[in-house]
C-alpha cells in the first residue's frame, strides 16, 4: 500500500474517534437540548411553524458543524503533545514539532513548554554520560601521574643493579632513591584527595563556625614551610564572624594557596592574609611578593594538572593540583576564587565565601 | 556536549569605502549547552556587535546565528521578539530597570509580556539564591549599584532562558563587588543548568569562565 493510501486511512480512523467520543457526544446532545427548548418556547409565543421549522434545521446544522470542528482542534491540540511524549519515551528529546512563534495561545504555551522539558532531559542524559568521561579522564590523568616518579624510581634501581659502582657512587642512588619515593608518596597523597574530591566521595560538611580559627589552620599547616624560608605570614586584625562553611576543606584550600605564596617567594619576604567582610560574603585575600603569575595564565592555573613553564615553577615540586582544588572546594561552597595582579608585583589570590551556604541543587 | 549556539560566516560592516569599520568580520563559534563562556575584547574591538547579533538584536550582513538548532535570521521580526522573550535573558551593564516598578515587578515583567503565569516558587528561589529575599519592595533607586544587577540578573533568570547574555555586566561595579554579583550569577547558571555568554574587557573576571574567546578587530581567536 502506498502511504498515501495509508495516511488517508488514518485521517479516515481519526475523524471516526471524533464523532466516536462520548464528549462530543455529550456537548452535542446538551446544546441541542437547548436549542430545543428555546425554539418550543418561540412556538409558545405563536410565531408561525413553517419558519421556525426551518431556523430548527439551521440551529441544529450548525450546531453540529460548530461542536465537531471544535472538538476536531482539541483532539490536534492532543496530537501535538502526544508526538511530543512518544518521543520523549523513545529517547529523541530533541524532537521539536512545528512551531509558530506568534502565537501566544495556550496550545503555544503547552508546546514551548514540552520543548524545554525535552531539552532538560537531553540534558541530563547527556550530563550522565559527561560524567562517565570525566570519570575515564580522572583515571588516565592520575595514571599518567604516576607514571614520571615511578620511572624515576626504576631508574634508581636500576643503576643501583650496576655492580661495578663505588660506595659513594651506591649511596648518592639510594639518597635519590629515598627522596623519589617521599616525593611519590606525598603525590599519591594529594591524588588520593583529588579523587575523593571528584568523585563525590567527601561531601562538604558546613556548619557556622567561626572564620579566624579555619584561618588559624590553614596558617598552622604552612608555618613550619614558611620558617624555614624565613617568610613572614601577616594576619590582618580583624574581628571574628562566624560563616557557614567546611573547616577541614576550606582551611585546606587557604593552606593550599599559602603554600603556593611560600613556595614562589624570595627568601625573607612576606605575605599578607587580608579578610574582608561584606554584607552577604566574605573575602580572604593572600597577597604575596614572590615570582606573580602571567596575565595569560590566570585561566590556566585553575585547571586539573597545569603548571606553569618557568624554570622557577619548573625547580618546585607539585603535581599541578593545589588551584584547581581551591577552586572545587570554595565553587562547592557557593563562593569562588580569581587571581589579581599584586601591587609589588606578586599575586593576590581573592577567595570568596558566602555568609550563607545554600546546598545547590545536586541531581 | 550539545551545541547551543553557534555562529556561522557571521559578517557585519558599518560604514563604506576608507569609513568601513569591520565590526564582525567572518566569525564562527560554537558555544557548547551548559558552559559560561567569556568574550574578550578591548573596546571597538566589535564585541557588542557580535553580542547583539547572538541575541537577535541586530541583523548582520550575511551568516547565520543557530540558537538551539534554528537560524535566528531566517525568523520575522515579530517572531524573533518572541523567540528572544523566551529563550535568551540578557544583562547589561547599565541594569535597565524600570524605575516605577519594585523589585518583584521588575523581576516578572517579561514573563507578563509572554502572557505567561509567575512560577513563584521558581522565582522566589532565584531570588532568595541571589540574595535578594529582603528587598523584594524596594524601588531601584534605593538599591545599590551591585543590587541592582542582581535584580537584573533575576529578571534575566525568571524565564529560564537556556541561554543569558551579558553585556560587561559588572562594568559599574567595584572589584569586589564584581566578584559577588559575578559569583551569583555563575551559580544561579549552574545550578539551573542555563548557558552563559558574558563579553567583558577586563580579563580578571573572564578568568571564572569555563572557556575564553578573545575577539580582535572583528576577529574570534581562542
Amino acid at each position: 500500500m502506498k502511504d498515501y493510501d495509508l495516511e488517508k486511512q488514518t485521517a479516515r480512523r481519526e475523524r471516526g474517534y471524533i464523532w466516536m467520543e462520548g464528549r462530543l457526544k455529550g456537548n452535542l446532545l446538551k446544546s441541542t437540548a437547548g436549542i430545543v427548548v428555546f425554539f418550543l418556547i418561540l412556538y409558545g409565543f405563536g410565531l408561525s411553524a413553517g419558519s421556525l421549522a426551518v431556523l430548527f434545521a439551521g440551529a441544529l446544522l450548525a450546531n453540529g458543524v460548530w461542536c465537531y470542528l471544535e472538538y476536531r482542534r482539541e483532539y490536534q491540540d492532543y496530537l501535538m503533545i502526544f508526538r511530543y511524549l512518544e518521543e520523549f519515551e523513545a529517547g529523541r528529546y530533541e524532537y521539536r514539532g512545528d512551531q509558530d512563534l506568534l502565537s501566544t495561545g495556550i496550545r503555544s504555551q503547552i508546546q514551548e513548554q514540552l520543548m524545554r522539558m525535552g531539552a532538560a532531559f537531553g540534558g541530563l542524559k547527556e550530563r550522565l554520560v559527561e560524567e562517565k568521561e570525566k570519570t575515564k579522564g580522572l583515571v588516565t590523568d592520575i595514571s599518567h601521574q604516576l607514571k614520571t616518579p615511578a620511572a624515576a624510581l626504576r631508574l634508581c634501581f636500576d643503576l643501583l643493579e650496576d655492580e661495578t659502582l663505588t660506595m659513594e657512587e651506591r649511596q648518592e642512588f639510594l639518597k635519590r632513591g629515598s627522596e623519589e619515593v617521599c616525593k611519590f608518596s606525598r603525590l599519591t597523597e594529594t591524588l588520593l584527595q583529588l579523587s575523593r574530591l571528584e568523585t563525590d566521595m567527601i561531601r562538604l560538611e558546613a556548619k557556622e563556625d567561626s572564620l579566624k580559627e579555619t584561618l588559624i589552620r590553614a596558617v598552622n599547616g604552612v608555618w613550619m614551610k614558611a620558617a624555614e624560608k624565613e617568610i613572614q605570614i601577616e594576619m590582618q586584625e580583624f574581628s571574628d564572624i562566624s560563616v557557614v562553611h567546611d573547616v577541614r576543606w576550606t582551611a585546606e584550600a587557604i593552606s593550599n594557596v599559602l603554600d603556593n605564596a611560600v613556595k614562589y617567594s624570595k627568601r625573607g619576604s612576606v605575605v599578607q592574609v587580608r579578610t574582608v567582610p561584606l554584607v552577604s560574603c566574605v573575602f580572604i585575600e593572600v597577597e604575596d611578593q614572590g615570582i606573580g603569575i602571567p596575565k595569560k595564565e590566570y585561566p590556566e592555573v585553575f585547571k586539573r594538572f597545569y603548571r606553569g613553564c618557568r624554570p622557577e615553577v619548573e625547580s618546585q615540586e607539585g603535581a599541578g593540583v593545589g588551584l584547581y582544588l581551591v577552586r572545587r572546594i570554595l565553587e562547592e561552597q557557593g563562593g569562588s576564587v580569581r587571581i589579581l595582579p599584586g601591587h609589588g608585583g606578586g599575586t593576590i589570590i581573592q577567595m570568596m565565601l558566602p555568609k550563607q551556604y545554600r546546598q545547590t541543587g545536586e541531581i | 556536549m550539545k551545541t547551543i549556539l553557534e555562529t556561522v560566516d557571521l559578517v557585519k560592516y558599518y560604514g563604506e569605502g576608507e569609513n568601513q569599520v569591520k565590526a564582525i568580520d567572518h566569525t564562527s563559534i560554537q558555544v557548547n549547552q551548559g558552559g559560561f563562556v567569556a568574550i574578550v575584547g578591548r573596546s571597538g574591538s566589535g564585541k557588542s556587535t557580535l553580542l547583539h547579533m547572538l541575541g537577535g538584536l541586530d541583523r548582520p550582513d550575511s551568516g547565520e546565528v543557530v540558537i538551539g538548532g534554528e537560524n535566528i535570521f531566517a525568523l520575522k521580526d515579530e517572531q524573533l521578539a518572541v523567540f528572544r522573550r523566551r529563550r535568551v535573558g540578557f544583562i547589561f551593564q547599565d541594569y535597565n530597570l524600570i524605575p516605577a516598578l519594585n523589585v518583584w515587578e521588575n523581576i516578572v515583567l517579561p514573563l507578563g509580556l509572554d502572557g505567561k503565569r509567575v512560577n513563584q516558587e521558581y522565582v522566589m528561589d532565584i531570588v532568595e539564591n541571589i540574595g535578594l529575599a529582603e528587598k523584594l519592595h524596594a524601588l531601584p533607586s534605593m538599591l545599590s549599584g551591585g543590587q541592582k544587577q542582581r535584580v537584573a540578573i533575576a529578571r534575566a533568570l525568571a524565564s529560564r532562558p537556556a541561554m543569558i547574555l551579558a553585556d560587561e555586566p559588572t562594568g559599574n561595579l567595584d572589584s569586589r563587588t564584581e566578584m559577588e554579583v559575578m559569583t551569583a550569577l555563575k551559580n544561579c547558571v549552574d545550578q539551573y543548568g542555563q548557558t552563559l555568554v558574558m563579553i567583558t574587557h577586563d580579563e580578571t573576571i573572564a578568568q571564572m569562565a569555563d572557556r575564553i574567546l578573545v575577539i580582535e578587530d572583528g576577529k574570534v581567536v581562542e
